[in-house]
């Protein structure tokens, strides 16, 4: 029973509280001619923060189809099933399991058009340090990698992963984006 | 905040990609703390402690015009 309410009720209603707190606060985007420039060459990218700072990121996303890549641990499912409601296609793996067949995944959808969104420290870290798979899919797919990031001025941090933001007061500034196709 | 793009040479061998791997953890490291600190300016609490701490209580910097 748990197990279907954290599979079937946690994930909508995670895509809802995120959509919800994104309404509650003044977003601003910076720098988002850099993404738009690469866009109208029709180039694909791949997409790179940290892990602390994923929450907002599905408001941030300027494309139309992307492939993230999401843990196969089952807090991941979960996370994978959010992202599946922001329009997102999951890619489950990671370093520590999957990871080679996740990098195939990406590689195929690198190439078949879409984006590419990646964590690159990682859900298990060393928090904020570049692990080795970025860089092989950039160079592999010929891709440019965008660095993005999120910022909030209330926030609580847990020891969710890896020190996860967790913005916390409504109507503050947030440097984060909006997605220009709606 | 979106950061500048970081290309990598298709030629490069596997040991050769740590520099762009520096390059990429940088470019995130410094955007988030100019994101962080592009939103403490939002918090007028914040914004206040700093200022006042930053202000030149001698008066020596100040200028004026006549």
């Amino acid at each position: 029973m748990l197990n279907w309410m954290k599979m079937s009720v946690a994930p909508p209603l995670g895509a809802r509280t995120i959509r919800l707190l994104g309404h509650t606060m003044r977003l601003s985007t910076i720098g988002a001619e850099t993404v738009d420039a690469v866009y109208r060459q029709g180039q694909r990218i791949i997409i790179a923060f940290w892990h602390g700072r994923q929450l907002m990121m599905p408001l941030a996303y300027r494309g139309q189809l992307a492939s993230i890549l999401i843990s196969q641990h089952r807090d991941g499912e979960i996370i994978a099933r959010i992202m599946q409601c922001f329009g997102f296609q999951a890619i489950r793996g990671s370093s520590t399991r999957g990871g080679l067949r996740a990098i195939r995944q990406l590689v195929t959808a690198g190439r078949n058009g879409g984006d590419l969104v990646v964590t690159p420290d990682g859900p298990k870290g060393p928090a904020c340090k570049v692990q080795s798979g970025v860089m092989y899919l950039a160079k592999v797919t010929g891709l440019p990698i965008l660095p993005l990031t999120f910022a909030c001025s209330k926030k609580k941090s847990f020891r969710v992963g890896i020190n996860f933001k967790f913005p916390i007061q409504a109507q503050k500034d947030c440097s984060c984006g909006e997605n220009p196709y709606g | 905040m979106w950061g500048e793009p970081i290309w990598v040479n298709g030629n490069l061998s596997n040991d050769q990609l740590y520099g762009p791997g520096l390059e990429l953890e940088r470019s995130l490291n410094r955007l988030t703390a100019q994101a962080d600190l592009a939103v403490q300016d939002s918090d007028p609490v914040q914004y206040f402690l700093r200022t006042i701490s930053s202000h030149d209580m001698t008066g020596k910097n100040d200028t004026f015009e006549v």
